[in-house]
């Protein structure tokens, strides 16, 4: 079963952050990425500043250790590509030189390094977190409180509300095909796999007709509706505020020194 | 006047298949139709008919006036349709935003949508699951928030196309009991004669895009040699020996 | 055909086509997520640039709905694959993709459903206009960005003809795949007789 625990699975525990409203949560995290994303290579420690903060919201959440360490792995891959491409980037001259295990590394790609990898697991963690502790329902509906427009979050609406069955479908078919034995060789093995992806897109293409046609019979007139939600507490978005405002200082603090 | 007449529907689709080949028969308010037959008899496509989403020639009365009269979101609203796969109807990320789809789109404001959805959820028994995404649910509740979600729009005549499909024997009972309580006149679309029998007054047999046999559903289901000749075979409960 | 005056007829076709587009647009999007994992479950994750196994759905999509909605699938499906399953990372290849898979949707939909052009013609064209973007895109980085976020650009990015052709080989098998399969699934997914084709889809 693919894409089964991507979404919802830990969104029912009540932690002080599972309970804070969704736009609140959802403006915090696109601020704190922003930040995360922004940072300049050169102030590695603001990056272990936004660590800090997002290791506190992680525990203040509940979610099980295990499962963010799951979700961070995927990740994993890529950093070890990149770290272990950094020994065959020459460096640029001898002050950039650094001796690390008899290794000569260039010490502006190690830390050109450090940053893309530190941003893209800060922001996977910061975009786990969110999702952990938030129904995909009240994310979909808090993006287009914020402003998002209505197609936009009617497709990933979509996406997400048929994500598992397509995760399932398309574990099921690689299950009975591993059933028939293995395929020896490269080439019978792609020509397999665009078969069986072949497949599971015509098929998706008959699940959507459906859809469609459900919604035309229940009365769809090219605009879909949406139910109404109520403020979020003053409190929680005094939080929010503050929270904004204390990402906003600890980057300006971080970029001046 | 017959709730829904239908006189000598043809339809065939672009690439030359014709799916329907003439198909005549009629429902009476208060009397429910099962609808059967084989595989590519044409059940789906006849259903696809009566609420205007497809049009053919020859003429589909829905309470006298000719479906092409009827103003689409009204002919919607007194024909209300259920299709086969629960979880293609179940779009929405919550179960309450599904059943308050049909209401919104006919006008409702949120908070009536919300009301009416909560009673039909209610109705059906599924009134806990407001709040859950319809694709965790299991295949029976899926089964019941899917005609919630039509039962909201107060249709007057229910269409149903395989209700108990791939349910287990304890869903399929619930479903059935669940269908056999609601006022509105069915037409029910189905292999599984046992239930036709136990919900439906009269059965039509519809065969290669042609309705062959309309009558009552106790002798037609009865009559071992003309389901035979279509396809189908007497349900359990009415062979004789 | 029995005569449709202006009410159920018409209006339902044009209804179901806008439904049409947001399922299947959301579902492909849906796809573009689950196809990489499927990729990654049986293939392992140095595949991916290899394959571009995200690219297949948003090509046969693109060729299956209007330019706006082929485009927001080309933005949505990294994005989402990416704030779900952490690939592609967010740095610094997923705004490539975004410009990248956003242009060849919409460029998949005009030359196929405007201009009228056969999937096989349409998809090299696509995939080169792709690649094209890609290049166009690193070479803005290198050109445009302030020396500082340039600095964290990996360096075999710091010559975007170099990194455009590297890429592009690296990526031949996936091209390969696209053209054979994208195709081939839009002509399975066109010659079915579909409910909307009734009414003038």
């Amino acid at each position: 079963m693919l894409a089964h625990d991507l979404l919802d699975t830990w969104a029912h525990l009540h932690s002080p952050v599972h309970r804070l409203d969704a736009r609140v949560k959802l403006l915090c995290a696109t601020v704190l990425v922003i930040a995360i994303l922004a940072t300049p290579v050169a102030r590695p420690w603001l990056l272990a500043a936004w660590a800090a903060m997002l290791l506190a919201i992680a525990g203040a959440s509940g979610l099980p250790a295990r499962w963010i360490a799951k979700r961070l792995a995927i990740l994993l891959p890529f950093l070890a590509l990149g770290t272990l491409a950094l020994p065959f980037v020459p460096p640029t001259e001898t002050t950039d030189a650094w001796q690390l295990a008899g290794l000569e590394l260039s010490r502006e790609a190690a830390l050109v390094w450090l940053s893309v990898g530190g941003k893209c697991l800060l922001a996977l963690l910061a975009a786990t977190l969110l999702t952990g502790a938030t129904t995909s329902a009240a994310l979909l509906r808090a993006a287009g409180a914020l402003g998002v427009p209505r197609t936009l979050t009617a497709l990933t609406g979509f996406a997400i509300s048929y994500l598992a069955a397509l995760g399932e479908e398309a574990g099921r078919m690689i299950t009975a095909r591993r059933a028939r034995g293995r395929v020896r060789g490269t080439a019978r093995n792609l020509r397999v796999a665009g078969s069986m992806i072949a497949t599971l897109m015509v098929r998706t293409v008959e699940r959507a007709e459906r859809i469609a046609l459900a919604m035309v019979a229940r009365g769809y007139r090219g605009r879909m509706p949406a139910l109404t939600v109520q403020r979020a507490p003053a409190t929680q978005v005094a939080g929010g505020a503050a929270f904004v405002a204390a990402v906003a200082a600890v980057f300006w603090l971080g970029v001046r020194a | 006047m017959s709730l829904i007449a239908i006189d000598d529907l043809r339809f065939t689709w672009p690439d030359g298949t014709q799916a329907l080949a003439g198909v005549s028969l009629t429902v009476q308010e208060g009397r429910s139709l099962g609808l059967v037959g084989r595989n590519g008899a044409g059940k789906s496509t006849l259903l696809l008919h009566l609420n205007g989403i497809l049009h053919g020639s020859g003429a589909v009365r829905v309470e006298g006036r000719p479906v092409e009269d009827w103003p689409a979101d009204e002919l919607r609203a007194t024909v209300g349709l259920v299709f086969e796969h629960p979880e293609d109807q179940l779009f929405m990320p919550t179960v309450l935003e599904d059943v308050c789809f049909g209401p919104l789109n006919q006008g409702l404001s949120p908070d009536e949508a919300r009301v009416r959805s909560m009673e039909v959820l209610a109705s059906v028994g599924a009134a806990e699951l407001a709040a859950r995404a319809p694709h965790h649910l299991s295949a029976g509740q899926m089964r019941r928030v899917a005609l919630a979600t039509v039962l909201a729009m107060q249709p007057r005549v229910l269409v149903i196309d395989e209700p108990v499909m791939a349910l287990d024997p304890e869903g399929r009972e619930e479903v059935i009991a669940l269908l056999a309580g609601l006022a509105q006149t069915k037409i029910i679309a189905s292999h599984d004669l046992e239930m036709v029998l136990a919900l439906c007054d009269d059965v039509a047999i519809l065969d290669a895009g042609r309705v062959h046999a309309q009558g009552p559903a106790c002798e037609l289901l009865a009559d071992d040699a003309l389901l035979r000749a279509h396809g189908l075979r007497t349900p359990a409960s009415l062979r004789k020996g | 055909m029995s005569k449709q005056s202006d009410a159920p007829g018409p209006t339902i076709a044009a209804e179901f086509a806008w439904a049409r587009e947001l399922s299947l647009g959301g579902l492909f999007i849906a796809l573009g997520v689950v196809i990489p994992i499927a990729f990654h479950a049986v293939g392992g994750g140095r595949l991916g640039p290899v394959f571009l196994p995200m690219y297949l759905p948003v090509l046969v999509c693109g060729m299956l709905v209007s330019p706006g909605t082929a485009a927001a699938v080309g933005v949505l499906t990294p994005v989402l694959s990416s704030a779900l399953t952490g690939m592609p990372p967010v740095l610094p290849t997923l705004p490539l993709m975004v410009a990248e898979l956003a242009v060849m949707g919409a460029v998949a939909s005009v030359l196929h459903r405007r201009a009228s052009l056969p999937a096989l013609l349409v998809t090299p064209i696509t995939l080169v206009v792709g690649r094209a973007v890609l290049g166009l895109c690193v070479l803005g980085a290198v050109s445009l960005l302030p020396p500082d976020l340039l600095a964290s650009l990996p360096p075999p990015m710091r010559n975007p003809a170099l990194y455009l052709v590297g890429a592009t080989v690296t990526a031949l098998p996936g091209l390969a795949l696209q053209l054979i399969a994208v195709p081939a699934v839009v002509a399975l997914v066109e010659r079915r007789p579909r409910a909307p084709s009734a009414m003038g889809d």
